[in-house]
């Protein structure tokens, strides 16, 4: 099973309904929506997709709906912009 | 208390301090 955590220590503002993560050590600023921002708190620690999917499903409701998919994207992308890492097992 | 709509987590944007 996969898991993912956080790379680092990151400034993190919220404004309105969007979260801007601020990375000092690359210089870069990262926009989320608010169930990104969600995510985001989520990887203080190791969660894997599963993990992830279960919370978002209870925390917004929607238990019946489908969103693998969604989550794997945006965790992809996490991984692209480099704020989050993954650790197998 | 604020109601909570799911949308699909998203990074709206990403770019270099300058």
């Amino acid at each position: 099973m996969t898991n993912y955590i956080r790379k680092g220590e990151y400034e993190v503002f919220e404004l309105d309904d969007e979260w801007m993560i601020l990375n000092s050590a690359d210089f870069t600023v990262t926009v989320l929506n608010e169930v990104g921002g969600f995510c985001w708190s989520l990887l203080d620690s190791k969660c894997s997709v599963q993990e992830m999917i279960h919370a978002i499903q209870n925390q917004y409701d929607i238990k019946e709906m489908p969103i693998e998919e969604d989550v794997i994207s945006f965790l992809s992308c996490l991984l692209q912009c480099g704020l989050v890492e993954k650790h197998a097992g | 208390m604020k109601k909570l709509t799911y949308k699909a987590p998203e990074v709206l944007n990403h770019k270099p301090i300058t």
